[in-house]
Formats: structure tokens, sequence, C-alpha cells
């Protein structure tokens, strides 16, 4: 159970990981630009670049290519 | 250009909310609606707003007495003549949307700037019906406006580079954090929260956890998010998330395909909170 918790808010994060990967290629905005905008827009304490950040890319390709 | 004046369009939860911030910045505003009765439920929920900060004790009755003396109220375009800058926040209809951009065109003088708070719609379809797209621009604020900073400010194919500087300066100006964006489905927020969206639903479907579970994770301090993602759905309206999720398939395809859960509870008119039904039981 422990490990779900675990395994599904990763899923969850690299999930917004991943499609903020595709707003920045896209020219759609910038890294830091979705981050405030998901800090003040949506209060999340872990915005995706941050959270990419502290997970290390290793462990979110892993996750990416896995799942998404 | 200093912005003397704001008209807003569109007296609704939006409109009410952008009134009140403007006014709290100092801004004289003009809201404007079709009905009477939206204008007054409009003033209602800035005199609401306010009241709540006067109770708090954040403001005195004389200072929310003169924030409230700067909000002119209209159901007629002839007092938008005299605005700098317009923020519509009408129903999110395209059709009825390039009308409104097209009496605005008409109605205010040839700086305005002509914004759109549209979610779900394109700036650049909008400012199409028009001859003046290069002063249209969206400013896309967030639920409940008196509270969330950001503002997406969303240039469109011919959006003015000097319009969109304006319009950041015009957000910090009444207290937001704006954060640009090119005029794609969903900009920044919309997008990312309905790819956390598509994922709680598919880790449920497989049985790793139950939504109850899923939403009591995402707000613990590893996750981080402010509520969970299955409530943040009833609080929003399954209506506006099947709304935005659709736009979002259309654009993007099969990976943001609207997820059979929610078609069904979609369907079956379970709108969350407002219907007693969503994702969750209530009442």
């Amino acid at each position: 159970m422990a490990d779900n918790r675990e395994l599904v808010i990763s899923r969850i994060l690299t999930a917004v990981v991943a499609e903020a990967l595709r707003i920045e290629s896209e020219g759609v905005a910038g890294a830091d630009d979705i981050d405030r905008a998901m800090q003040f827009g949506a209060l999340f304490k872990k915005p995706p670049f941050a959270y990419a950040k502290e997970k290390g890319k290793q462990e979110i390709d892993a996750v990416i290519k896995k799942y998404f | 250009m200093e912005v003397r004046r704001i008209g807003v369009l569109g007296a609704g939860t939006m409109g009410g909310e952008i009134v009140f911030v403007a006014t709290q910045a100092g801004i004289p505003v003009t809201m404007k609606d079709i009905e009477q009765k939206y204008l007054d439920a409009g003033i209602e929920k800035v005199k609401q707003i306010y009241s709540f900060k006067v109770k708090r004790r954040r403001m005195s009755q004389e200072e929310m007495d003169q924030k409230l003396g700067l909000v002119q109220t209209t159901l007629d375009y002839a007092p938008f003549e005299d605005v700098d800058f317009v923020i519509e926040a009408v129903p999110e209809n395209l059709e009825l949307k390039r009308k409104v951009f097209r009496e605005l065109e008409q109605v205010c003088k040839p700086g305005a700037i002509l914004a759109s708070n549209t979610s779900a719609l394109s700036i650049s379809r909008i400012a199409e019906a028009t001859t003046c797209a290069e002063r249209i621009i969206g400013m896309h604020f967030f639920n409940p406006v008196s509270m969330m900073r950001l503002v997406e400010v969303i240039a469109g194919e011919q959006t003015g580079t000097e319009i969109v500087e304006k319009t950041c300066s015009l957000s910090e100006q009444i207290g937001k954090t704006p954060v640009k964006c090119s005029d794609s489905a969903g900009f920044i927020v919309n997008r990312l929260l309905c790819a956390a969206m598509r994922e709680a639903v598919r880790c449920e479907r497989e049985g790793l956890l139950t939504r109850e579970e899923i939403d009591n994770a995402l707000v613990k301090p590893d996750a981080g998010l402010p509520t969970g993602l299955f409530k943040m759905a009833d609080q929003l309206g399954i209506d506006l998330l099947y709304r935005v999720m659709s736009i979002l398939e259309e654009a993007f395809g099969e990976r943001f395909s609207v997820p059979p859960e929610i078609s069904e509870l979609y369907n079956k008119g379970e709108f969350g909170i407002k219907s007693g039904k969503g994702f969750y039981n209530y009442g």
C-alpha cells in the first residue's frame, strides 16, 4: 500500500513533468514560467521542473519511459 | 500609457472578482452586463469580498466605501468610450466573444487594450473577428480571483509586443503575477492539471489506490497539492472539466483523450458539488 502510494504520486507528478516538457519544447512557455504558473495558479508546492530537479533526470526519464 | 479606467464586461463570478481586484488597486472600473439582475449580483459579489475584509479588520468601512465608489455599472456600451483597458468575462462561447469584441472595437477608443479572460478559446480566433487584432490579448485569471495570484497573459498571432508588456504591467499593478504563454489549448495550468487528472484516473482504474487514497496522498508534503484531484474536479465542476478535456483532446489527440470515467459522470449530469454527486457523493 505504501509502495502504491509512492508510485501513484510519482506517476501523477511525472505526468505533469512530461507534459511540461512538451509545453516548453513547443515554445509555449519557458520552464521558469511554467513552474511559476503552477505555483501561483494551481498552488503546487512541487511545480514540474522543481520536482524533476528533486528526483533527478535518471528517475524522471525512467518513469516517463515506463508509463508515458 | 496609464490605465485610468478599466471596463469589465460580464458581471458573473469572474467579473465581480476582477472588479474587486481592480478597485482594490485604486483603479476606477465600469462594469457592464446585459441585465440589471446580473449587475446587481456582480455588485453584491464585490461588496461581499470587501465586507469580509472589513470584518477581518483588514480595511475600514470608509476605505470600503471609497473603493465601492470607484465602480460604475452600465447596461449600455456608451461608458466604455472612456476606458483604457477592457477585461471581457462573458460566457465561454466563441461566437459570443467574437461578437462582443467586434462591439468593443466599435465603441472603445482606438488605443484601448481589449483582453479576454477566456480559459478555453483561442485568442487568435476571437481577434480575427475584428480589425484590431494587434490590441487583443488573453488575460486569464484563476478562481477565486481575489485570492489567486496568477494571470496567464496570452498573445494571439497578431498581438503587439507592447500590448503584452502593458498587460503584464497592469497585472502587477493589480497585485497579480503575470506569466506569458502562447495561444495554445489549455495554456499552461489547465493543460497540466488535465494531464495530472488523467493519470490519477488511470491509477485508480488500474486498481493501485482508490480515489480517496489518491486524493489523501496528493495533499501530503511529498506531493504538495493544495487539494486532491478528484476533489478539485468536483469543486470545479465535471461539466467544465469535460469541456476543457475535450478541447485538449481535439488539439493534442490521443494522449488527452477524455477518460470514460469522466464522460460517464458528464453524461449522467453528475457534475460534482453543484450536482450533489461527482467523483464523490455530497449531502
